[in-house]
């Protein structure tokens, strides 16, 4: 006799009557109405795809789509999804600050007072009195409007987002290096790597899947070396071959000192140079081989060792296995290269290991920078909704970007403002200042994740600046300091677009209705700037409407994607661009012939950095500099902050889920069992962390993978801020702020 | 340390029981403080089951306890059912549909805890 998979699951039924009370996926039951939704995972930037279970209307469960990417798989926090759904502290109304308090309001008075608010402001100061804070969170086509109304409607370039926080150096460093944002590989590289260099990432915890197919392919290939680069030793460690602990931000150091033994020891790859590099220092590519080579005399690996406290032969070693011939060499990094005060420098050198070697754009050959956001390169990097750009690679400051986007928008020439607005930590230094009067928060939470946060949380409080935060959860730090809070429609209760880390561009379908009174964020944007008599900029009625006005908007760009209609998008698993046309498969490998359509078939070479004018990449000579505040005698110890595996960013969603609260409550301060004895603490004891900027208690976690001198605190916590502590210098060109570095001191609490 | 053997008695129980088949009796947890993440206490009372997952392909992936034994008090769930593996394994749910599998559950041959594939022999 056999069984169908319904009647097995319902016999399973009893079984899994307690997860149905911690609110898990419980097994499908043969009663009607229920429907698996494709989606994508609302966390970090891998962007796993996945289904949504609904049964009368509610979402029960998800599990992770084996068409796609992730091959099924999905890390802890993606299947603890549903329960963000109904969690207490989901914003379901509108509300307004009165008489100190938020309280409920209906939809019509908070958006009349907003419009009347900005369009004060605006006739009062000016278009600039006004700005847009934006995520790498919201939907593309919530994005993209924003963007509009505000460059194009309102005319402010005040225009900025949380990947400013998180990706803006490895935009610099794309960007310097090959022309153009994005990288030029893809998970499907990680297939074929025999050496990956794991360089200020905690693969294990913050991109779990990613992590797991390194470990397959490790698996599969038993030669393969992983090498990790990162002061702490973290769970990715565990399947390193070779793990080097430095000071923090002596990296850069590090990976010159790497380049020097791939060109002493004969791995270069002097044909590729030969025809696809120059070399460059500053901002001028006017540099040779020879002068490359003088550069990096003075980063031996001993001088490199001794500023980074690590050990020499570890550098040689890990030169030597990336460099070693017929090996396609991956490297990965995150945070710990772009939260610096040199973070396009430290971009630039890893990309230098691929360039001298020519291990780039050939199967599991690539520099692949890793997104913490769903849609950081998606929305805000491609879709240009940062204070210097346009949507897909064209800048505010360039005339000939302008007029093609005032033609497509449908307004005068001139309407676009040519001088750039400020940077996240510009903009609020701007509120701070006075100068802007009215900021509109979307899907983010700055009053937590700002750098020194103590300093920008007393700005948003000041009594002449009225601050909108639009967000699907209240209160949240930031949420709390609002004039007033819009509910938005959280993820599975609309549908739009999100671009994940390797150009992957994927719908997310709807699951369920808003819950209480949210609206989706394009719904709210429209209604502003119906209200503010721009209407016509944005008179969408669908997603789809949006989606495809951003098809004209893409085409003729590097990212030309106009083949993804949003018909591709729902019957796809994720495309990758360029896909300029509707038969075209996609991109895996950017700049090789044969794989990007725009790379001329009769191109002589296997590759085309097309980004830049000249056809080829710069190898940027980028010397060692340190963080802006080393520790020193006042304050002696390294402060880093970072992820944990079950939360991510400042918890807002999964806080909300009981287990990973009860698996990780609160942020804790990791100490070395010989700094831990020096304060006399154990794990378990309080410790007050001191900066320049400001100070907060944590309990003590005592653990051999720190270390010694360096504190490290996870940054999801709501209630212990670790960016009370950390610094807002910002890198000189990316303008992202340096939260991996900067000096305490520690006393027993 | 001694609250934290009393807890150990009232959880290596039931966790020792997971190896019989599912039965409908009801493991609870004891509730404890949540502060802890599982394994504080567990590498103490438990520490072969905390060894075996931490060796395991769960364990090198951060797939941590919570995530098939649910949180503790009431909500504590003692063997996985099915629909704890659904969100990562959903094709080889799927294929407990075959009749080969009557009776079966992921943990009748992937041994609970160590997870190896097709260790045959029912759940640890």
């Amino acid at each position: 006799m056999s069984i169908s998979r319904r009647e097995f699951l319902e016999s399973a039924a009893a079984a899994s009557a307690l997860a149905a009370l911690s609110g898990l996926p419980r097994p499908v039951q043969a009663a009607g109405g229920e429907k698996w939704v494709k989606s994508v995972c609302r966390y970090c930037g891998t962007g796993c795809g996945l289904y949504i279970g609904v049964r009368d209307g509610k979402v029960f469960a998800v599990k992770g789509d084996k068409d796609n990417h992730n091959q099924g798989f999905l890390c802890l926090k993606g299947f603890l999804l549903p329960q963000i759904l109904t969690a207490p502290t989901r914003c379901l109304y509108p509300m307004i600050r009165k008489d100190g308090k938020l309280v409920r309001a209906s939809w019509e008075e908070a958006m009349s007072l907003v419009a009347s608010k900005f369009k004060e402001a605006i006739e009062k100061y000016g278009p600039d009195a006004v700005a847009f804070y934006g995520s790498g969170q919201g939907l593309t086509e919530e994005t993209y409007v924003a963007n509009k109304l505000f460059k194009a409607g309102i005319r402010t370039n005040n225009v900025d987002g949380n990947p400013r926080l998180c990706m803006a150096s490895a935009v610099g460093g794309y960007v310097t290096t090959f022309g153009k944002d994005e990288p030029m590989g893809c998970y499907e590289d990680i297939d074929h790597a025999d050496v990956f260099l794991l360089v200020g990432t905690n693969t294990a915890e913050a991109h779990p899947i990613l992590f797991q197919r390194i470990v397959r392919r490790k698996e599969k290939a038993p030669g393969t070396k992983v090498i990790v680069m990162d002061p702490r030793r973290t769970p990715t460690a565990r399947i390193a071959d070779l793990h080097i602990s430095f000071k923090p931000g002596t990296d850069l150091a590090i990976l010159n000192a790497m380049a020097y033994v791939l060109v002493h020891e004969g791995y270069v790859d002097e044909e590729f140079i030969k025809n696809h590099v120059v070399f460059g220092e500053g901002t001028e590519t006017n540099k040779s081989f020879e002068d490359y080579k003088a550069f990096l005399a003075k980063y031996t690996p001993e001088k490199a060792a001794a500023i980074a406290g690590c050990k020499a032969e570890d550098i040689v070693t890990a030169a030597r296995w990336f460099g070693a011939r017929g090996k396609a060499s991956m490297s990965m990094w995150t945070m710990g290269l772009n939260q610096r005060t040199e973070g396009v420098w430290a971009n630039n050198l890893v990309h230098n290991l691929h360039l001298i070697t020519g291990k780039i754009g050939t199967p599991g050959s690539t520099p692949f920078s890793l997104t913490g956001q769903p849609n950081a390169c998606g929305g805000v990097r491609d879709g240009g909704a940062l204070s210097h750009l346009l949507p897909y690679g064209r800048l505010i400051a360039n005339e000939a970007h302008r007029k093609e986007m005032e033609k497509l928008w449908g307004v005068p020439e001139g309407t676009l403002k040519p001088k750039p607005g400020p940077s996240t930590v510009e903009m609020f230094q701007k509120v701070e200042a006075g100068e802007i009067k009215c900021l509109y928060i979307m899907c983010t939470n700055p009053g937590q994740s700002l750098p020194n946060v103590g300093r920008y949380r007393k700005a948003l409080q000041r009594d002449d600046v009225f601050v909108v935060v639009a967000e699907a959860f209240h209160p949240t730090r930031t949420s709390e300091l609002a004039d007033v809070v819009l509910p938005a429609a959280a993820w599975a209760e609309k549908e739009g677009v999100y671009g994940c880390a390797e150009r992957r561009y994927q719908l997310l379908e709807q699951a369920i209705p808003p819950s209480g009174e949210a609206r989706p964020d394009f719904e709210i944007l429209c209604d502003l700037g119906r209200r503010l008599g721009l209407g016509h900029l944005v008179p969408y009625k669908t997603p789809t409407d949006i989606w495809n006005e951003i098809l004209t908007v893409c085409k003729g760009t590097v990212y030309d994607f106009t083949g993804m209609t949003r018909e591709r998008l729902r019957q796809a698993h994720g495309l990758l661009w360029p896909l300029p046309t509707p038969d075209h498969p996609g991109t895996n490998r950017r700049y090789v012939k044969g794989e990007d359509p725009f790379v001329p078939a009769d191109w002589p070479h296997r590759i085309k950095f097309y980004g830049r004018p000249d056809g080829r990449a710069v190898v940027w000579m980028r010397p060692f500099k340190g963080p802006e505040e080393a520790p020193d005698a006042e304050y002696p110890m390294y402060y880093t902050t970072g992820r944990v595996i079950e939360h991510w960013h400042t918890g807002t969603m999964t806080r909300t889920c009981k287990e990973l609260v009860h698996a990780n409550a609160e942020a804790v301060a990791e100490l070395h069992p010989a700094d831990a004895q020096k304060l006399g603490v154990k794990t378990g004891d309080k410790v007050k962390i001191t900066s320049r900027r400001g100070s907060q208690v944590f309990k003590v976690k005592v653990t051999d993978t720190s270390r010694e001198n360096l504190v490290f605190v996870h940054m999801h916590d709501d209630q212990h801020l670790c960016n009370l502590i950390t610094i807002d210098a910002l890198d000189p060109i990316s303008k992202q702020p340096e939260f991996k570095v900067c000096g305490v001191k520690v006393e027993k609490a | 340390m001694k609250a934290r053997l009393l807890v150990g008695l009232l959880v290596v129980l039931p966790l020792v029981l997971a190896a019989a088949p599912p039965k409908k009796t009801r493991a609870v947890h004891p509730q404890v403080d949540t502060q802890e993440a599982c394994d504080v206490c567990h590498r103490e009372v438990t520490p072969e089951v905390v060894e075996a997952w931490y060796q395991s392909r769960h364990g090198l992936m951060n797939v941590k306890c919570f995530v098939c034994h649910g949180t503790v008090g009431p909500e504590f769930v003692r063997r996985a059912p099915v629909s704890r593996c659904v969100g990562c394994h959903n094709d080889k749910v799927d294929s407990l549909a075959n009749p080969f599998f009557k009776g079966k559950d992921c943990f009748s041959c992937h041994a609970g805890h160590e997870l190896n594939p097709h260790k045959i022999g029912g759940g640890k």
